[in-house]
């Protein structure tokens, strides 16, 4: 990359720059309790709440992962059309009922909410496991990606578990130093950013490849490679079809909720209206992925060619290509905010299960201050694991997501049966999420959903177990400890 | 919250059967609004569609004392 010192010091100018002004508005919180590091005291009003969302919705995966994907496969980038929009409409039917138990409870964690609702604490220990393994997973997305801004901003002599053990560091750095309110305010900085950039490349890459328009971008597209605008997509063997969509788009949209950080996000919002109004709004903002799959577009009408055929890189690679340094130092900074700054916030939840939900139960007595510092130490075990998991695999970034949305879907039968369905039981839940697990990862299961469900998204079967077995169980166990709280 | 106060709420499915129940239907139109693949075209106007939806919740949500 040539006119890479430009490059380098304007990403290393907005990291540095969004990690300080985001101390600085942190600062004023009190960070001493467990519940403003993890839930920033329940007092975020309708600003903080809509980029912290949306910081939550708007990372590598939305930006770098869908480019990619449309520039790979065509189509099946639509996913990220239904992503938002689904998860708001379920939302505002779903979040008011979380918060409102969060706020009766005292309720800091999504393991305390199963807890308490299912009178088992054994029961959040589980929850509290299997929670942090999903964001693992997604704190891999963010790892993936920043470790290929960092390799190909600071050029390819750093191996790729450098560049992964790097950006691990920095987001364990950032957490450390900051608590939720810090990262919804870095949130906010880069989303803006992110926004300006990609409008900036959007206008410009239809001259860049010359195409008269953006529309007529799409008009190129879809002349010099027909069938790429519909399902199945560019690459039929992929098995992308409309059934695929369909059962992705749902499994998305069932499991955005019960991801352990955005029932925790719930939990801080300061009033039910702030999150109505937030799920009506929210949905417009995901009209930005029009960009987004533009510039895959305009990368494939490019002929762009990211190092290894990588769809991961074709937007670092395309903007490489055709701008002058300083917009790639612009792109790169920005990337990896949004990597560092989701990335953190997984962290910090995971951190927060294991301390409250894992380690507390087992060790009565334990000091809110000493919970604090056994999460914090725990994070660094979470984000080792994610590194090796970065390291080890070598999937688009979509891919990786869709796991991590069928590992969060374990738990989605236990949340929606706590607000239907009465007699629903701690031990009920626990043999639907056993059985989930089972259908996701048993290899003796794929031939099964291969002959009847070929291209379905498995995280969608393996919930539809779950739900079955969580239900045949409950109505043969009785509930066990006290009846929960009608919510 | 009793069911019949509550029953405009069912509209919250209509984005689902507009983006997922309907997505295969589309598929294959023809049509070229703004040179947009018609897909893309439906998914997108689905996004809109979703916020005029729970704008109309919420209004309702609010007159009902919700």
């Amino acid at each position: 990359m040539a006119g890479r010192p430009v490059a380098l010091i304007l990403c290393l100018a907005i990291v540095a720059g969004t990690i300080v002004g985001a101390l600085l508005y942190g600062r004023q919180a009190r960070q001493r309790s467990m519940s403003e590091w993890a839930i920033g005291g329940r007092r975020f009003g309708a600003w903080i709440f809509w980029f912290a969302n949306a910081g939550e919705i708007y990372t590598t995966f939305a930006v770098l992962g869908i480019a990619g994907y449309a520039w790979a496969y065509g189509a099946p980038a639509y996913l990220a059309f239904t992503s938002v929009s689904l998860a708001s409409a379920l939302g505002y039917w779903l979040m008011p009922r979380i918060w409102e138990a969060g706020r009766r409870g005292g309720l800091v964690t999504q393991a305390d909410f199963f807890a308490q609702h299912y009178g088992a604490t054994w029961l959040g220990v589980v929850v509290g496991l299997a929670g942090i393994a999903a964001l693992i997973v997604y704190v891999q997305i963010q790892l993936t990606a920043l470790a290929l801004v960092f390799r190909l901003t600071f050029g390819a002599q750093f191996t790729a578990l450098e560049s992964a053990l790097a950006a691990a560091a920095a987001m364990l750095a950032f957490v450390y130093l900051a608590g939720l309110r810090s990262a919804a305010f870095a949130a906010g900085v880069k989303d803006v950013l992110m926004i300006v950039l990609v409008l900036a490349l959007s206008v410009t890459a239809a001259a860049k490849i010359g195409a008269s328009s953006m529309l007529d971008v799409f008009r190129q597209v879809q002349e010099q490679y027909p069938g790429i605008g519909s399902f199945p997509g560019l690459k039929p063997e992929a098995g992308l079809t409309n059934a695929w969509l369909v059962t992705a788009a749902v499994n998305v949209a069932l499991g955005t909720w019960i991801f352990p950080h955005m029932f925790q996000l719930i939990y801080a919002a300061r009033d039910v209206q702030t999150i109505r109004r937030n799920t009506m709004w929210q949905p417009l903002y995901s009209l930005s992925y029009f960009f987004i799959l533009l510039l895959g577009f305009a990368a494939l009408l490019a002929g762009t060619a990211p190092p290894d055929g990588n769809p991961n890189a074709v937007l670092l690679q395309f903007v490489a290509d055709r701008y002058p340094p300083w917009a790639v130092g612009l792109l790169a900074g920005t990337a990896c905010l949004l990597a560092l700054v989701p990335g953190s916030i997984l962290l910090l939840t995971a951190a927060s299960i294991f301390g409250r939900n894992v380690v507390l139960p087992m060790s009565r007595g334990l000091s809110d201050r000493g919970v604090l510092w056994t999460s914090r130490g725990a994070m660094v075990a979470f984000a080792g694991i994610a590194v090796w998991l970065t390291v080890t695999s070598s999937r688009s970034l979509v891919e990786i997501g869709l796991s991590a949305y069928a590992a969060i879907g374990m738990l989605a039968p236990g949340v929606f049966l706590a607000f239907l369905w009465r007699r629903a039981t701690a031990v009920g839940v626990l043999v639907g999420i056993v059985a989930g697990y089972a259908a996701l990862l048993l290899p003796a299961a794929e031939p099964f959903w291969q002959a009847f469900a070929t291209h379905w998204d498995r995280g969608l079967l393996a919930m539809a177990v779950n739900l079955a077995f969580a239900i045949a169980a409950s109505l043969l166990t009785t509930r066990i400890g006290p009846t929960p709280a009608r919510h | 919250m009793t069911k019949q106060r509550a029953s405009h709420r069912w509209l919250l499915l209509v984005p689902f059967l507009w983006q997922v129940a309907l997505a295969p239907a589309v598929n294959d139109v023809a049509l070229r609004p703004f040179s947009l693949p018609f897909p893309m075209f439906w998914q997108m106007a689905g996004i809109v569609l979703t916020t005029v939806v729970i704008a109309i919740v919420l209004r309702l949500d609010r007159r009902r004392g919700i």
